[in-house]
């Protein structure tokens, strides 16, 4: 017996929508990284040399074939910001309970 | 000055060197370039730096990992390979470039530029007589008529319409 095709049409739009998502993701992800595809598979040291990039071009993902680094490159250095709080460690909100580790089972009772 | 004096934080910050090298280290340029490009022109630098590679791990051995003592040979090292990449930049900057961009475009495996690199190389050999060489193996894989892990079909592609360009500004 032959399906009517009005049987097969939400299968179509849930494959269409599923599709929609996942290559619109995929896109999105190739336009952030400047046109470029995903790294994978990184150790430490790319993640280093990765950081060391950004130092010498101002971009994620950015490549430049210089031999010479800028002047200012020899003393670059990133200060991470925190948000600030007159009673940091003190209370005890979800926020820091993330932070150190309660959440997922590693606090330190000490 | 009040200011500074008073709240935390009030200082101006300014990127300014203020604990500097001692003057019996000599300066030395640091590399500029990325790491695609580097890992491009790894195996040009390692050929023509090998001593200066040597002697500085050498240093290193011998002096306990060698921070402080192996600045000298650091140096040398540091320079010889800004020297490759400026030779590579001066007679090879196009071939150079389409392999690195190769290289960021496959998570920079050797493997999927193979096209883009037999180019580079033959440009290196002719310009700055460097040659590619995997240290302590036989047979080499970048020389491998068909290897295991095929390029990628865009580097071929791009490699194509590079030759073909460069036969047409030739004319």
């Amino acid at each position: 017996m032959p399906v009517p095709f009005e049987g097969l049409l939400p299968y179509a739009i849930m494959t269409a929508f599923f599709g929609l998502a996942g290559h619109g993701v995929q896109f999105i992800r190739y336009w952030d990284n400047g046109w470029k595809n995903d790294r994978y598979n990184l150790d430490e040291f790319d993640e280093k040399m990765m950081q060391r990039d950004f130092y010498l071009t101002g971009v994620k993902r950015g490549q430049q074939s210089d031999p010479i680094a800028p002047e200012e490159f020899k003393t670059i250095q990133q200060i991470p910001q925190r948000y600030w709080t007159p009673y940091r460690d003190q209370y005890f909100v979800l926020r820091e309970r993330l932070f150190r580790g309660y959440v997922f089972g590693d606090w330190n009772w000490q | 000055m009040l200011n500074s004096d008073i709240f935390v934080g009030g200082k101006q910050w300014e990127n300014t060197e203020e604990n500097k090298l001692p003057n019996n280290i000599p300066e030395v340029d640091e590399v500029g370039a990325t790491s695609a490009p580097l890992l491009s022109a790894s195996y040009y630098i390692g050929d023509k730096c090998k001593p200066f590679n040597d002697d500085f791990m050498q240093c290193k051995n011998e002096n306990n990992g060698g921070e402080l003592n192996c600045l000298k040979e650091g140096r040398r090292v540091t320079r010889c390979a800004i020297s490759v990449l400026k030779d590579i930049n001066k007679y090879c900057f196009d071939e150079f470039k389409l392999h690195y961009d190769c290289l960021e475009q496959n998570n920079q495996y050797f493997n999927r530029c193979r096209s883009s690199e037999h180019l580079l190389s033959k440009c290196v050999l002719t310009n700055l007589n460097l040659k590619k060489v995997v240290p302590g193996v036989k047979d080499q894989i970048q020389d491998k008529q068909y290897p295991i892990y095929k390029t990628d079909s865009n580097d071929i592609k791009q490699v194509q319409q590079f030759l073909k360009s460069k036969e047409t500004n030739s004319n």
